[in-house]
């Protein structure tokens, strides 16, 4: 595994809100797209990801429809509802905020104190 | 506690299509990852296996995906029910005729149901009822008890399905043997028949109970103890227990009433505890207030038998007389058939040791043993199918009120299309929508509920003085309890159902382009303005169903009312006395008659007076066997009751003498014991031969009673125990009769004038002879008629009451579903109008369109009338089930109020302005 990186509490909505906003895509196709744009540096448990899209669906964030995957099977696709694009500038931006904060604070060298 | 009805439906319509969702989804994951493995180069089996592992505690994150929705079903029920309030706030008019009109419905079946409930289903209320077991026995009718034992028999006794007559007392001994001997069952009690009592100057009902009634019953006391066994002997101290209501009302709940004494009768018994609260003994019909251990009869002689002679033992220990009531609980994991078979066989020694041996099963006396959560409960028999009838009528009420509020939902469904279908397009799906109208219907019906139940208390007090007058000497009770409280929920819930489904369904189907494009003005669908027209004739012909039941019983119980009873009604007052309860005995209690008599006489207003041992249409009858003396007809016999009258009766009751004499100073104690009897004993007995001077043999089977009597006179007939039987009677006069008969005698007082004007002179009358002496069961003859037939009043009243209601109900439905229709077709009949139509015309239509539906409903209804009809016949009385009257009149008065209904959208429809109307789509 090597140079695997323990996700942060409260950040897999946020991961699975930024690959489905790239359009709609299936649980699987979360995975793949999560594991793709990290280069698969993030690890997620498999089925830690559903009970996650249920709640995100059940809050309004995302919505859900059975279609036809690649490989012409039923599946149910998931994509970003408007509430769903707002939460995600917001969670975003205050994600890129407290990374800022807190790659300033671990960059400070004892001089600057 | 609110979202449960909620899930359950639930799980019946979504549930198991999310799980099969969930399964799809997780499968679907499963293969894609295992498709990807087998890319890598894995075995199909193997990839198939790595990629379960790898996805982890499948089934735990099943049920937190289920958890996920289950919460926001929840939420999804609480916002709905918020937004459903808001709502109905914004349409109170369509809210406030909702809610009422469920609350009259379901308030209803409420108040029955808690009748239902306490008069049918409740148990005693003490530890463990469903273990108490009644002890009876049963014999054919045709076995006798040998005549030389000269029993005697206090029991209650009746037939039962299988031909056999039940008798539920047995002698002290056999209730001994019970006790010590039986295994079966792990407590045995007994007790007498509750007896009316004069207790500190009070009227009330005692009863003699054993040692452990209250023990094996498991009951508490509220002040001081209850028996023990060392109470019920012999020579014990004479004590008593009362009732909490007793010690509540008539000792105002006085802390020192342990060791009061109090004077039953002449007996003055000691007070050594106070039953609970709500403790009414073990016969549901009747509120025992004062107990005495079951031995104490010997002194209190509560049955009223001679006093032994020197040296005898009391009557109440012989073995020939049968008068202890036994009830027991069965001992754990014994069958009822187990304990009956043990205690045959001790009733059987029993009978042994009496000279009665080889007793053949199949006819003589064999112990039953019956199931008595609910005591002895005589209340089964009295009302289970007047509950029964009521509890359909009121389901019928209900329905039509479901269907008034179906179609104030439909026609609101029409109004609301504009905002389902802004909601359909904003996204919200179908069975959201759906479920969301579901809510508002359960919200409505919860409302209702609500208000049923605070118009169920009211109803259920004012129902059970219908159901049992308190003249009538039993007390109901009914009480909105947790039961009932459950009952009424499920009703709802069951309504919301009924009403809102199919409102619900249609409107979630609205046609999206078709819904926004529209004016969104109040109008019926096509579909709708059918299922509305539906609706209104379902009403119809319940309705029909209710005025035709109302017909028959309201004519039912003016035939009991105005039949001839063969004596004059009006004008009577009736009073009873218990003298003998006072002290007064042989010529002081007939001094006492006579004093009170004159006395009587003397009060302005009185035309005359006479005493009798029974007052006609009291319910209270004794009778038995008698027989004639005519040649070749001596063995002839005939039912009869009897009545035991002073001299001037047959005058003051305005009863006709047909033949011979009255009853005269002739007759007295010493000279020949005569009789007057019916014509239609006369009749029964010597034909068309004058019976005057023969002997009329009473009670030819009971060898204590069996006398001969000459008849001296003949008397018209008259109604005797009710007002529905002929009965063949005999009457013997005071002057002749034995003491037993003159225990409590009753007065008839023919009045002058309005027979309530004299009570209070009657009252002086009798206080002057002896102030000591209560007054029982004071009232006129009409009014004691109309006591015997309160059922028959409870039901001409109700299903009058309802029969309105409906017909009311079914007219608001009707006047709706017209006045949606006019104005749905206002262009249709502008454009008659501006081509000429005139206004008879037009209103014509209207009405044509209006009667149909009635004449539908009535055609369905009528004939299913006609077969529930055949369900009451038992109940009628002077009516054939078939009533052709009722069949004409009860259509009749529907068309009628029909056409009031349709009057107000015809006279609309005639207003039409054609340019407006043109204009207006």
């Amino acid at each position: 595994m090597g140079d695997k990186a323990e996700l942060l509490p409260g950040t897999l909505d946020l991961l699975i809100l930024k690959s489905v906003s790239l359009g709609p895509l299936h649980g699987y196709g979360v995975l793949l797209r999560i594991s793709q744009i990290s280069g698969g540096a993030l690890e997620i448990e498999q089925g830690a990801l559903y009970p996650a899209l249920y709640r995100l669906e059940e809050q309004g964030l995302l919505s859900s429809q059975w279609g036809t995957s690649d490989n012409n099977r039923r599946a149910k696709f998931y994509q970003l509802t408007r509430t769903g694009q707002r939460r995600l500038r917001e969670e975003t931006a205050s994600w890129e905020r407290l990374a800022a904060a807190i790659g300033l604070v671990l960059q400070t060298r004892p001089e600057e104190v | 506690m609110l979202p449960k009805p909620r899930f359950f439906l639930d799980r019946l319509l979504h549930r198991y299509r999310l799980d099969a969702d969930m399964n799809e989804e997780i499968e679907f994951h499963i293969g894609q990852r295992a498709q990807e493995l087998t890319r890598r180069g894995l075995e199909p089996e193997e990839a198939l296996r790595r990629a379960r592992l790898e996805f982890g505690a499948m089934e735990r994150y099943k049920e937190r995906c289920r958890e996920t929705r289950r919460f926001h079903l929840l939420h999804d029920f609480l916002s709905d029910l918020r937004y459903g309030v808001r709502t109905l706030r914004n349409a109170p008019g369509f809210a406030i005729v909702a809610v009422l009109t469920l609350a009259l419905g379901i308030g209803t079946n409420s108040a029955i149901f808690s009748l239902v409930h306490s008069v049918l289903l409740k148990a005693l209320p003490v530890a463990d009822p469903a273990k108490l077991h009644v002890v009876n026995w049963s014999r054919d009718q045709k076995w006798n008890w040998p005549e030389s034992l000269q029993m005697d028999n206090y029991g209650w006794g009746g037939r039962t399905g299988n031909g056999r007559y039940v008798d539920n007392s047995f002698s002290l001994d056999v209730f001994h043997d019970f006790r010590t001997h039986a295994k079966s069952f792990s407590e045995v009690f007994g007790f007498g028949y509750p007896a009316d009592v004069n207790a500190d100057g009070a009227m009330v009902n005692a009863q003699l109970v054993s040692g452990n009634f209250f023990s094996a019953l498991g009951v508490q006391p509220a002040a001081g103890r209850l028996f023990i066994d060392k109470d019920d002997l012999l020579q014990s101290d004479p004590v008593a227990v009362i009732s909490y209501e007793f010690w509540r009302d008539h000792f105002s709940s006085d802390a020192k009433i342990v060791g009061h004494k109090l004077l039953v009768n002449t007996h003055p018994l000691t007070i050594i505890g106070v039953a609970p609260q709500g403790f009414f003994g073990v016969h549901p019909r009747t509120s025992v207030d004062v107990y005495a251990p079951l031995h104490m009869e010997a002194e209190l002689n509560t049955m009223g038998e001679p006093a032994p002679k020197p040296g005898e033992p009391a009557y109440c220990l012989r073995p020939n007389l049968w008068w202890v009531e036994v009830m027991g609980r069965l001992a754990p994991g014994v069958k009822p058939e187990q304990a009956q078979a043990e205690l045959n066989g001790l009733m059987l020694q029993q009978l042994a040791i009496l000279g009665i041996k080889n007793v053949d099963p199949a006819r003589g006396p064999r112990v039953e043993v019956h199931p008595g959560r609910r005591g002895l409960d005589e209340l089964k028999e009295d009302f289970s199918q007047p509950l029964l009838v009521l509890s359909c009528i009121v389901g019928l009420v209900l329905l039509i009120a479901c269907g008034n509020v179906a179609n104030l939902l439909l026609v609101r469904g029409t109004t609301r299309t504009r905002e389902i279908a802004v909601r359909l397009s904003l996204g919200a799906r179908r069975a959201r929508i759906v479920r969301q109208l579901l809510t508002e219907s359960l919200l409505l019906a919860g409302m209702g509920a609500a208000l049923g139940l605070v118009f169920a208390v009211w109803t259920s007090r004012l129902l059970l003085t219908l159901l049992a007058p308190p003249q009538v000497g039993y007390v109901l009770s009914a009480h909105v309890d947790g039961v009932v409280i459950a009952f009424t929920a499920l009703v709802a819930i069951i309504t919301s159902a009924v009403f809102g489904v199919v409102p619900a369904f249609r409107s979630g189907q609205v046609e999206l382009t078709s819904a926004l494009k529209s004016s969104g003005s109040a109008t019926l669908a096509p579909r709708e303005a059918k299922l509305s027209k539906a609706l209104v004739i379902s009403q119809v012909s319940l309705s029909i169903l209710l005025l035709v039941g109302a017909g028959l019983f309201v004519r039912t119980l003016n035939n009991l009312r105005n039949t001839n009873l063969g004596f004059d009604r009006s004008n009577l007052l009736l009073f009873g006395l218990d003298p003998t309860l006072s002290g007064y005995h042989g010529q002081k209690l007939r001094s006492l008659l006579d004093e009170i008599t004159a006395q009587l006489q003397l009060v302005p207003g009185v035309r005359s007076v006479a005493f009798a041992h029974v007052t006609p249409i009291s319910d209270n009858m004794s009778g038995g066997d008698v027989g004639g003396d005519l040649p070749g007809h001596a063995n002839d016999e005939a039912e009869a009751m009897y009545n035991v009258v002073g001299t001037d009766y047959f005058q003051t009751m305005r009863m006709k003498l047909l033949a011979g004499r009255n009853f005269g100073p002739q007759d007295t104690l010493s000279s020949t014991p005569v009789a007057v009897i019916s014509k239609r004993l006369a009749g029964k007995l010597f034909g068309k031969e004058s019976p005057i001077g023969h002997t009329l043999h009473k009670d030819v089977h009971v060898a204590k009673y069996k006398r001969d009597l000459q008849i001296i006179g003949v008397v018209a007939d008259a109604k005797y125990a009710d007002v529905k039987s002929d009965v063949n009677t005999y009457f013997l006069p005071y002057a002749q009769a034995q003491e037993v008969l003159l225990r409590g005698p009753s007065f008839v007082v023919r009045t002058r004038i309005d027979p309530h004007a004299v009570v209070a002179g009657v009252r002086r009358a009798v206080a002057q002879v002896d102030p000591q002496l209560p007054i029982r069961d004071l009232r006129t003859q009409v009014e004691q008629i109309d006591l015997s037939l309160s059922q028959e009043i409870l039901f001409a009243d109700l299903t009058s009451t309802f029969g309105a209601l409906a017909l009311a109900l079914a007219c608001v439905g009707l006047y709706g579903t017209m006045a949606y229709s006019v104005s749905r077709r206002t262009r249709e009949i502008g454009i008659r109008v501006a081509l000429g139509a005139d206004r008879q015309s037009l209103r014509a239509m209207v009405l044509r369109e209006g009667l149909l539906v009635v004449a539908i409903g009535i055609v369905i209804g009528i004939p299913a009338a006609i077969g529930l009809s055949r369900l009451v016949a038992s109940l009628l009385w002077g009516v054939r089930p078939i009533d052709v009257q009722t069949l004409i009149a009860a259509p009749l008065l529907m068309m009628l109020v029909a056409i009031v209904a349709i009057a107000v959208p015809t006279h609309r429809a005639t207003r039409v302005d054609p340019m407006l109307a043109l204009r207006c789509e």
